[in-house]
């Protein structure tokens, strides 16, 4: 994968929080986790808002050839 | 029971005979092996024979040929390729089984065989015990190994779902789904879930979503059902393509109480497709807030620190350390102010002792003055021109004028004569 995922990122800012709490920094220590903390913070949020909702079902013709179509849930759920 | 068709005594005797008479009661191989075969299976068609496999042979073919036994007798049976397909365990000798099917006679070779078509295990059900074979098998090759088990992505990029899309499940998957991670992107592949060759399709589609780079999960599962509409997620394909699944897989076939073939090679088991939907996304609200959390601890922990350097500032600022250069500074003051005071003072001090000094002298002076001999009455003459006293005699002439200077007053004159003292 490209990025670190989110998990990593969650880990990541959890333990910058936990670092600035222990006051056991310098101010400039203390402003420049504080903005890695923002930024992790940020591409989190991203993470969480970036995708968009979309269901396809996967169609075959009799060619073999497939492509997608959007699913409808309920067109097709009629048992 | 053969012997009603054994009414031809008179042609068994004489076989030494066989070249000297031909006899006209004589029949021929064919023809007897053609009664023997008419009687057969007209006697015994459609039987269950209970007996204990041995000598199973499995040819290419497909065919099946094993050997029906029991304490005192050997039947030799065949299962033909259709048959054999739709058998689900594994036929295996010592297994005890009721065996299907009907008697042939073999004509070219005079042999008789038990055709089966169906054969079930003997005090359990057919599927039970092909589910135990499969299970044994894959357990000893490691296809449930944990180790091979793959994490799920915690939050999938696109996933991938493997199940019809008229059942149950589907609708529960989605329905969890976008309850707690809406924004998500899915693949639906359908295929059949039950009945004849389900269980290639599922394979085939988990086989075949695993040539999308983009999707980082799959969900192949269906809802409940019999053991029989379960049966394809039992399969030996389906199990192998979920082992050999790049991709991580979710298995959720049917309820809890189900445990398919396909949930101990799944890489992570949904007792319920419903289970699938919560274990394939984490609810965005909680990671919402939890970022939010970290968020504000961040900003809380950045001010609270900046107060605290404030703080210390001014503690340092009021600091004795820090407080030293002005006292120093107004040392220096007080110490120039003392200076300066004190250097005024001489000044006029000095100041008065020389007007003293100055006093003094002028008295000095005064008393040496020429005016106090004028004053006895002595006199000064200058000349008038340039006012200078007179000493002598020499520079003057007669018509010279001077000033003859008196105590009080003078008096000008033009010189008549000089004379020389």
């Amino acid at each position: 994968m490209k990025k670190p995922d989110f998990e990593t990122s969650l880990k990541e800012l959890e333990e910058i929080v936990e670092q600035l709490e222990t006051n056991s920094l310098t101010l400039d220590e203390t402003l420049a986790k504080y903005e890695s903390g923002i930024k992790i913070y940020k591409q989190c949020y991203q993470t969480l808002e970036k995708a968009e909702k979309k269901i396809n079902i996967l169609l075959k013709k009799s060619t073999g050839e497939t492509h997608t179509e959007e699913f409808n849930l309920k067109k097709t759920s009629e048992e | 029971m053969l012997a009603s068709f054994l009414n031809i005594k008179t042609n068994q005797e004489p076989l030494n005979d066989f070249s000297e008479e031909i006899n006209e009661k004589f029949v021929t191989v064919s023809e007897i092996s053609r009664g023997i075969k008419t009687s057969l299976e007209h006697k015994f068609s459609n039987v269950g024979v209970l007996g204990e496999i041995s000598n199973v042979r499995k040819p290419s073919s497909g065919h099946v040929y094993l050997t029906l036994k029991d304490k005192n007798s050997q039947l030799q049976a065949v299962v033909f390729r259709n048959s054999a397909s739709r058998i689900k365990f594994e036929l295996k000798d010592g297994m005890e089984v009721i065996s299907f099917g009907s008697i042939t006679v073999y004509e070219p070779r005079g042999q008789y065989q038990l055709i089966i078509n169906k054969i079930e295990p003997k005090g359990i059900g057919a599927l039970q015990l092909a589910f135990q074979q499969l299970k044994e098998k894959l357990e000893k090759e490691g296809l449930f190994d944990h180790a091979h088990k793959k994490p799920l992505p915690f939050i999938p990029q696109k996933i991938g779902i493997v199940t019809s899309p008229t059942g149950a499940a589907i609708k529960d998957i989605l329905n969890i789904i976008d309850r707690r991670f809406a924004n998500v992107e899915i693949l639906i592949y359908p295929v059949k879930v039950q009945g004849e060759g389900a269980a290639q399709e599922i394979a085939e589609a988990i086989t075949e979503l695993n040539n999308y780079s983009d999707i980082d999960v799959i969900i192949a599962g269906r809802g409940g059902g019999s053991m029989e509409d379960l049966w394809a997620f039992n399969e030996e394909v389906v199990a192998r393509s979920i082992y050999n699944s790049r991709i991580p897989i979710i298995s959720a076939v049917g309820h809890e109480i189900d445990i398919t073939i396909a949930d101990l090679v799944a890489d992570k088991r949904a007792l319920t497709p419903s289970e699938a939907g919560e274990l394939v996304v984490p609810r965005k609200d909680l990671l919402i807030e939890k970022i939010e959390k970290f968020k504000a601890r961040l900003l809380q922990s950045l001010t609270g620190k900046l107060r605290l350097s404030k703080e210390k500032l001014v503690r340092i600022a009021n600091s004795y350390a820090m407080k030293q250069p002005f006292d120093r500074l107004n040392r220096w003051q007080q110490r120039l102010d003392e200076f300066a005071q004190r250097l005024n003072l001489n000044i006029t001090h000095a100041l008065n002792t020389e007007r003293e000094k100055l006093s003094g002298i002028a008295g000095k002076l005064e008393s040496l003055s020429p005016l106090n001999v004028l004053k006895r009455g002595y006199a000064i003459t200058t000349r008038l021109e340039n006012n200078k006293p007179l000493r002598d005699i020499i520079d003057l002439s007669k018509g010279d004028k001077i000033k003859t200077n008196l105590s009080k007053g003078s008096i000008i004159s033009e010189i008549l004569s000089v004379e020389k003292g």
